[in-house]
């Protein structure tokens, strides 16, 4: 007998998704997902000056954004011819590090932990009827902790990032050539304060959690497995004195 | 569970520590039934959903004050645990209580309302557009968060294929507006709080908050001096006046220089041009951003 489960609002993610399963004796037979949001930036660059593209662009994604204004940068640099500096780039990255810390500390617990981890009473935002929980009591304390925690780490990502570009999300400081102002030191020694406690946090906390939850859950390893056909552009990569710092373009 | 009412000595009186002695207290009041939040519904509809993480990069008050201490949030796309039918449910269930509306994102209007699909409903799409008129007209108060919510913003810009419109052109009741790309959290919690303490605060002919929006960025621009001397910077990165090189501060309407950034680190003119993210008409009516050709000597 075949069965379709519909699941729409897929919430906890940034935008808007539909996920239609059809199951036949408990196995999944076919699976629709449905990107339920339209708005044609494509078509909105149209007509525009090429620069506003690093800025417009950014609005595709509010999780995200400052990886919109590094593509379109790279992509005006290829269009204009123009070489960018190793410092340029150091600079441009860092800001999209900056990016990767907010959103990776924001998916693992605003996004995903949810899932796994039941929250406190103090907000309807955390009441949920289903669920596969099997943390034992303690476990789940600890981890309902640091998603208020990582809260703070989130949002200490994001100022780092406003340190040089101005604010977060949707950046004023990536640009063609790297970045539209270099910073001067004490910029730097903040940013590079701030880091000191994010990286504490995810060493700590962040990536222990993450195992916890894979001890409890290690069947879900053999679920749902798709064909791993999987393609990077690279990010990070090849600089000339530092090699690739996290993964080069592959397939 | 220690008396949250009695702090020992020595007391630790840094911000962290008092928001953590105020969220305790009212947590003891809520368990007593002795405050009840107002509910708070959070739509995100045709946009980015970047008003809800610029929400989340709020410092005094944060998101986890505004959690526990400020409101009941019954919906949200983004942070809610449900999905499926039951986060719609949840949201349903609201209609027939006493709740405050924010709404992030523009409506998109095409096809009656299908380039927006937010939820199902009984096995149906449920549109932004619905979800717009539904919500709006119960909710006791309308907060349009974001240039998208206020007159349609980025989703909005041309050749507007989705036939996105803000807020107020769906549904006809008053309510606040806080335009900005995103909406600086202090603008909305800032907001938020004087409707619990003091109902709306006093709003200018446009529906934004004086609180907020009654100066403009080019009369509080640290630059300002080379603007009045006519120095003004040939490329980004120079410390002068960006006004030729296409800054919007001249007509845009908002506390951005005298409050800035993510803790309040930095601004947009601190990096390059104000693009009038917080003025009606952005992003048509304020590009192009950067313009290298309008100065000439
Ligand atoms: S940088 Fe912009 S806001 Fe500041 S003084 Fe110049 S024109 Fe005005």
């Amino acid at each position: 007998m075949k069965k379709r489960v519909v699941i729409n609002p897929l919430t906890r993610i940034s935008g808007f998704m539909e996920i239609d399963v059809m199951l036949e004796q408990n196995k999944i037979i076919e699976v629709k997902t449905t990107g339920s949001i339209f708005r044609g930036f494509e078509q909105m660059m149209v007509g525009r000056s090429p620069f506003d593209a690093i800025y417009l662009t950014q609005r595709i994604c509010g999780i995200c954004s400052t990886a919109h204004s590094v593509a379109s940068s790279l992509a005006l640099e290829d269009a204009l011819g123009v070489q960018v500096t190793a410092l340029g780039r150091y600079l441009r990255d860092a800001l999209h590090c900056c990016e990767f810390l907010q959103n990776h500390i924001r998916h693992t617990y605003q996004y995903t932990i949810p899932d796994y981890v039941k929250l406190p009473d103090v907000s309807s935002i955390f009441k949920v009827d289903h669920g596969d929980f099997r943390l034992p009591q303690k476990v789940n304390e600890q981890l309902a902790n640091h998603y208020f925690e990582s809260l703070r780490m989130s949002r200490l990502a994001h100022q780092m990032l406003a340190v040089i570009g101005g604010k977060a999300p949707h950046n004023h400081g990536v640009f063609v050539g790297g970045i539209s102002t270099p910073p001067n030191a004490d910029q730097i020694v903040r940013m590079k304060s701030i880091l000191q406690t994010i990286t504490a946090f995810i060493e700590e906390k962040m990536v222990p959690d993450v195992y916890l939850i894979a001890k409890y859950y290690d069947d879900y390893f053999h679920m749902g497995k798709g064909p791993g056909n999987l393609m990077s552009y690279g990010a990070f990569d090849r600089y000339k004195d530092l090699g690739t710092l996290y993964v080069d373009p592959l397939v | 569970m220690i008396d949250p009412h009695h702090v020992l000595p020595p007391e630790d009186m840094s911000n962290e520590a008092i928001v953590r002695r105020l969220t305790e207290q009212a947590n003891v009041r809520i368990q007593n039934g002795q405050l009840k939040k107002k509910k708070l519904v959070w739509l995100e509809l045709t946009g980015c959903s970047g008003n809800i993480i610029s929400l989340m990069n709020g410092f005094n008050p944060n998101l986890e004050y505004m959690l526990t201490l400020m409101v009941d949030l019954v919906y949200s796309n983004s942070l809610m645990a449900a999905e499926g039918e039951e986060a719609i449910e949840r949201l349903m269930s609201v209609l027939d209580e006493e709740f405050i509306l924010a709404v992030e994102g523009a409506v998109a209007t095409k096809n009656n309302g299908l380039y927006n699909v937010i939820g199902r409903w009984r096995g149906k799409p449920f549109t932004a557009l619905q979800a717009a008129k539904m919500l709006g007209e119960k909710a006791s108060h309308v907060i349009a968060v974001g240039a998208c919510a206020v007159d349609g913003g980025p989703s909005a810009a041309k050749p507007n294929l989705a036939e996105c419109v803000g807020l107020s052109d769906i549904v006809k009741r008053p309510m606040i507006k806080l335009p900005g790309c995103p909406c600086h959290p202090d603008w909305f919690l800032g907001t938020l709080a004087h409707l619990l303490m003091n109902g709306v605060p006093e709003l200018d002919n446009m529906d934004r908050p004086l609180l907020f929006y009654s100066t403009l960025i080019h009369d509080r621009c640290p630059r300002r001096p080379f603007f009045d001397k006519g120095i003004f910077a040939k490329t980004l990165g120079e410390p002068t006046c960006l006004f030729k090189l296409g800054c919007r501060g001249p007509v845009t309407r908002v506390d951005c220089p005298t409050r800035k950034w993510d803790g309040y680190v930095n601004w947009p003119i601190g990096a390059s041009t104000c693009i009038g993210c917080s003025q009606f008409g952005f992003p048509d009516k304020m590009g192009p951003f950067i313009s290298y050709d309008i100065t000439r000597e």
